[in-house]
């Protein structure tokens, strides 16, 4: 079990916000802090990546984030958020709620509370800090992050008189008529998505970097904009 | 051995617990956090009546530069702190519990100050719930009754900042010297600091007026320990202690002064092993993250998981451990993180 170089910059950089935000790597850290200011509460959240999605490693990193006199001192409301992948959203909660507790086992006087539910809050407001958790898509089907933001876009496109969505299947749907299929077909679309819309760097990181492609305001992103804005306080 | 210890109302420490605690404890944190008081605390717990009553200058300077001061002096000047505040309001209550379950007291309460009827504050420890074996006095008037007469609960050497005493050290290795092996085991330990070394010996040379201990490096002398450096001293006197007065929980602090960050790998394989064959406990304090990181790596390699390394931390102006475990200590070497903020 190993952490990289941006988990190791997440856990240097100073606390000084009462809302954090741990997710799963660089890219959805990037992706997350032009959300979080998208959205207007880049001065009380502070976005961090904990590493890959294994429980070890979020364990391990909440043994080094949370035991921080800045972390106790400050925080407030803690968010988790990571894709539910290829199996449903209650499993991936089932591992967030399995390293918290290994955490809380190894750490008694630093245990966090341990969320029961998706979404929601831990505890009432005595209770510092709250912990909640978000897994990606909708908290409810397998998928990730670039689903959403496939959905957010598809919203879009329905308003646009030149769609591109339907452009970039119909590239991948050649491409099968090949034989050939991408690894990730959410992360392949909507890489394929961005370098239609012109976006020079297909990473979604970077995309969310640039003004104007990810709809923020977007339906689809809603229950996702109201998890931050409750780490915010601004719920 | 300790295996968890509660502290309310001790110097700076509110309330402070140190839990799952090992053979070998290593405290961490920022400057008057609280390491030291940690340590102290353990000599009222368990010195006797020589240690308890060094403390005002054991592990801290007084008016006495490094030796007693005068009563008032001591008295104003450390003894009175021992309570949080500088309020005797503020009841000290430790409760060290070991590894069979026994629970050692510390508390402060009122007795009887003699002769005059009337109470004073009183440090008291014991294994019962109402400790009565008498450690201190608090006596505002009698110059000189700070000092209990306590048994030693368990053998407890100290080693602070301050370079040992070279005739003390000298008498140990003598000692040493006169146990079977012990002269060899005591010289592999310290060759391992300083692989120059071929031996060690015990000896007043004509026209001096003390005995010390002379290692032979190879030059066409011997040279007295003296005159190397603070380090190979430092650790003499820790390793003497610890084979010699069989002290069962000595007390370093800032147990890194003076030693190359190269050779702290190799100093805490010493001491662990030290250690575990003397059936003896340390507690620590460092400022260094080499230090800490080397003890790991001593550890690791023993694989008996006999380290605990715990940070002192303030929170909202009040002193907090937190407990980094192995993996955590792993990730911060591998990956070169901070473990001591």
């Amino acid at each position: 079990m190993s952490l990289g170089r941006w988990e190791k910059e997440s856990l240097d950089r100073p606390i000084a916000s009462a809302g954090q935000l741990l997710v799963e790597g660089r890219v959805p850290e990037m992706f997350f802090r032009e959300m979080v200011a998208a959205y207007g509460v880049a001065g009380q959240v502070e976005v961090r990546t904990f590493g890959d999605v294994s429980k070890d490693t979020l364990q391990t990193y909440l043994g080094l984030f949370c035991q921080k006199a800045a972390f106790r001192e400050r925080v407030q409301r803690l968010g988790i958020i990571r894709d539910a992948e290829a199996k449903s959203a209650s499993d991936a909660l089932a591992s967030v709620r399995s390293a918290i507790e290994g955490f809380n086992g190894e750490n008694p006087s630093y245990a966090l509370p341990v969320p029961s539910h998706l979404g929601v809050a831990t505890g009432g407001q005595e209770a510092r800090p709250q912990v909640s958790v978000f897994v990606l898509p909708d908290c409810s089907r397998a998928g990730m992050l670039e689903t959403l933001c496939l959905e957010a876009v598809a919203e879009t496109e329905l308003a646009s008189s030149t769609p591109v969505l339907p452009c970039v299947d119909e590239f991948f749907a050649c491409l099968r008529r090949q034989g050939r299929r991408p690894n990730n077909d959410f992360k392949a679309r909507m890489a394929g998505y961005l370098l239609a819309a012109d976006v020079m760097d297909p990473q979604l990181g970077r995309a969310a970097q640039a003004s104007g492609v990810i709809p923020w305001d977007a339906k689809a992103f809603q229950p996702l904009r109201a998890f931050i804005r409750g780490i915010a306080g601004a719920a | 051995m300790i295996t968890r210890l509660e502290i309310e109302n001790f110097r700076g420490l509110k309330r402070l617990t140190l839990s799952d605690l090992r053979r070998v404890n290593l405290l961490v944190g920022g400057n008057d956090v609280g390491k030291t008081s940690v340590l102290e605390m353990m000599v009222l717990l368990f010195g006797n009546s020589s240690t308890v009553s060094s403390l005002p200058y054991a592990f801290r300077n007084n008016q006495g530069n490094g030796h007693a001061g005068s009563q008032g002096d001591d008295r104003e000047n450390y003894w009175n702190w021992l309570f949080h505040d500088r309020n005797s309001a503020n009841k000290i209550r430790v409760t060290a519990t070991d590894d069979r379950g026994v629970c050692h007291l510390l508390h402060s309460k009122p007795t009887s100050m003699n002769g005059t009827g009337s109470d004073v504050d009183g440090l008291f420890r014991g294994r019962e719930e109402h400790p009565n074996d008498l450690v201190l006095r608090f006596d505002p008037s009698s110059v000189g009754s700070y000092c209990g007469e306590p048994e030693p609960a368990l053998k407890t050497s100290l080693v602070s900042v301050r370079p040992s005493h070279p005739i003390l050290d000298a008498e140990l290795f003598n000692q040493i010297s006169l146990e079977r092996d012990g002269e060899e085991r005591f010289q592999g330990l310290m060759q391992k600091i300083d692989g120059r070394i071929r031996r060690l010996r015990y000896a007043k040379l004509p026209g001096t007026s003390s005995p010390l201990v002379y290692a032979d490096l190879g030059l066409s002398r011997l040279i007295p320990v003296t005159q190397m450096g603070q380090a190979f001293n430092r650790l003499f006197h820790i390793y003497a202690e610890l084979l010699v007065s069989r002290a069962k929980v000595l007390l370093v602090d800032e147990i890194e002064n003076g030693i190359y960050y190269d050779n702290m790998a190799v100093i805490w394989k010493g001491l662990l092993e030290i250690c575990a064959a003397e059936q003896a406990q340390i507690f620590a304090t460092t400022h260094s993250r080499e230090c800490v990181m080397a003890a790991h790596t001593a550890e690791s390699e023993r694989g008996r998981d006999e380290l605990c390394v715990q940070r002192l931390q303030l929170v909202k102006g009040q002193v907090e451990a937190a407990r980094l475990v192995a993996k955590q200590l792993e990730l911060a070497a591998e990956m070169g993180l901070e473990v001591r903020s």
